[in-house]
């Protein structure tokens, strides 16, 4: 079962949602409404700065809600409301996160082409002291990155990188420049040819403090 | 650090008289063992409240180094420079231990003002 | 043999010797003495150094500073710092104006946090919410530094231990920049 929160809609806009969730033969039963807690996708209206009373997962994806008319990307759930429209996200989602992972060093190059910056360390309800939501925080506070470079520097997939980039692009924590002009290296070359002393250093340390990947 | 304005008045003095009557002394900074200045009298360019602070790290430094090698409690300390040296040793006023550090040029000799320390730190410990 | 050195730094009572001894292999070094400041609600304060050491597989060794927490030991944090590979900055959250505490630190090491990977970890923020962390994200980003704060207990060496680890990751982010612009 997949859990959907919403955020900054009013009651009768979730009784609806509801329904649709409830009685949808496309979506089979496998979508529910969360009211609190961890969900895999959160429709999010006007948003505050927190979304308590949910908490996100890695994968947890957010869908934003705009007017109809209004400039979007990403996964977006139109006002006013139309149920197949909201069946089809869902079911996109539902491919994107449960279908097989995509090979590393493959992303989407349009994607990928934009360089992001965090410009202020995310609030603790975006971090939820989770230590990859922290590095990948880390990782963007130093210097412009790729979507790419953000997979390579992690090791988390694509799915994880681009939610997080969502979240603070959405909080307005990021700063994003237009495509780098040359080609972008293929990941998985760059951490192979850092070859310093450091880099040993750190990997050293990391065993020593249990910080290696098992 | 509560000390009797008596015994302050007399560690000030001792400082002012070191400083004036030997030749060479650049400063004279009776510190307490986390760094604050007890009792001063310097040159213009010198500034107590920092070398009582830098004192005490030194002098702290040196119990450490003392005690790993198993050599007792640390005494005294010298730093010799190229253009003179600076001797920090341990004092007690009104029973809480400080520490006399005296800062001088190359024209002053070591073991006086070594020697002229220990008299103040008698003078300063019984009175 | 190489040897590397993680400096700890922070306010009085922030716990950087309880954060070394929480990770050390070796019985930590003190210099603490009475402190004589009536303002500090402590029996003892370092006034030279603390130190720690962890060995690594190599033989190599990451050797753990501690700088004193009061800004008249300025002189000891350049000295300790220099060469470093990373500052940790504790914050007790319990102290009356930590994002005052904060600036002294980043106006003290603002040299070395050019180059140097830092994060801030702040203390007893269960019993003591205000400042909040995203205040001192605030603050940090009034001045221009986009540096990890995360809420720590320095006696847990988890905790110290995610503070190395986000060091770390800077470290490496930057090598990743530093390769790319060659």
């Amino acid at each position: 079962m997949r859990y959907l929160g919403c955020l900054g809609l009013i009651k009768p806009e979730v009784d609806l949602i509801r329904t649709i969730l409830r009685t949808s033969s496309r979506l089979d039963k496998r979508w529910a409404l969360a009211e609190s807690g961890e969900c895999d996708a959160l429709l999010v209206y006007n948003a505050e700065k927190s979304v308590a009373p949910f908490t996100l997962k890695p994968t947890t994806q957010l869908i934003m809600i705009r007017r109809r008319g209004e400039k979007h990307d990403g996964h977006v759930f139109l006002k006013p409301f139309r149920a197949d429209e909201l069946i089809d996200t869902l079911i996109v989602i539902d491919t994107e996160n449960y279908s097989a992972p995509v090979p590393a060093g493959t992303v989407n190059n349009q994607v990928s082409a934009n360089l992001y910056r965090l410009k202020k360390w995310p609030p603790a309800d975006i971090l939820q002291q989770h230590k990859n939501y922290m590095l990948l925080a880390v990782y963007l506070s130093r210097g412009t990155k790729t979507l790419q470079d953000l997979m390579t520097l992690s090791g988390q997939g694509e799915a994880l990188c681009n939610n997080f980039l969502k979240v603070l692009q959405e909080r307005g924590l990021l700063q994003i420049e237009g495509g780098k002009g040359s080609p972008i290296v293929t990941s998985i070359e760059r951490p192979a040819r850092i070859q310093d002393e450091k880099k040993n250093f750190f990997s050293l340390l990391k065993a020593k403090l249990g910080l290696t990947k098992k | 650090m509560n000390i009797d304005v008596g015994i302050l008045a007399n560690a000030r003095n001792e400082c002012r008289k070191l400083l004036t009557e030997q030749v060479g002394v650049l400063g004279v900074v009776i510190s307490s063992v986390d760094g604050f200045d007890v009792a001063s009298a310097v040159t213009r360019d010198l500034e107590p409240a920092k070398i009582a602070a830098m004192a005490s790290s030194i002098a702290a430094i040196g119990i450490v180094v003392s005690q790993e090698a198993s050599l007792g409690a640390s005494k005294s300390i010298t730093v010799n420079t190229e253009d003179g040296f600076v001797y920090i040793t341990n004092i007690e006023l009104a029973g809480q231990l400080c520490a006399l550090n005296v800062i001088a040029n190359s024209s002053a000799i070591l073991a006086q003002i070594i020697y002229h320390s220990g008299e103040i730190k008698r003078r300063l410990e019984v009175s | 043999m190489k040897e590397y050195k993680l400096v700890f730094t922070g306010t009085t009572g922030a716990g950087k010797t309880t954060a070394i001894n929480a990770i050390s292999e070796v019985p930590a070094v003190k210099t603490d003495v009475a402190n004589t400041d009536s303002t500090l609600n402590k029996e003892f304060t370092t006034v030279g150094l603390d130190f720690g050491q962890i060995n690594l597989a190599n033989g190599d060794r990451v050797r753990l500073f501690g700088t004193p927490g009061q800004s008249r030991f300025d002189f000891m944090w350049k000295i300790l710092t220099k060469d470093a590979f990373g500052l940790i900055i504790l914050i007790d959250n319990s102290r009356p104006e930590p994002l005052a505490d904060l600036a002294v630190y980043l106006e003290g090491f603002a040299q070395e946090l050019r180059n140097t990977p830092c994060v801030i970890g702040v203390g007893r923020t269960e019993e003591h919410h205000t400042p909040s962390l995203d205040d001192f994200s605030t603050a940090l980003e009034s001045k221009g530094f986009t540096l990890p704060v995360i809420p720590v207990d320095v006696r847990l060496p988890k905790d110290v231990i995610l503070l190395i680890e986000l060091l770390m990751a800077q470290a490496e982010a930057d090598m990743q920049e530093e390769f790319l612009s060659q």
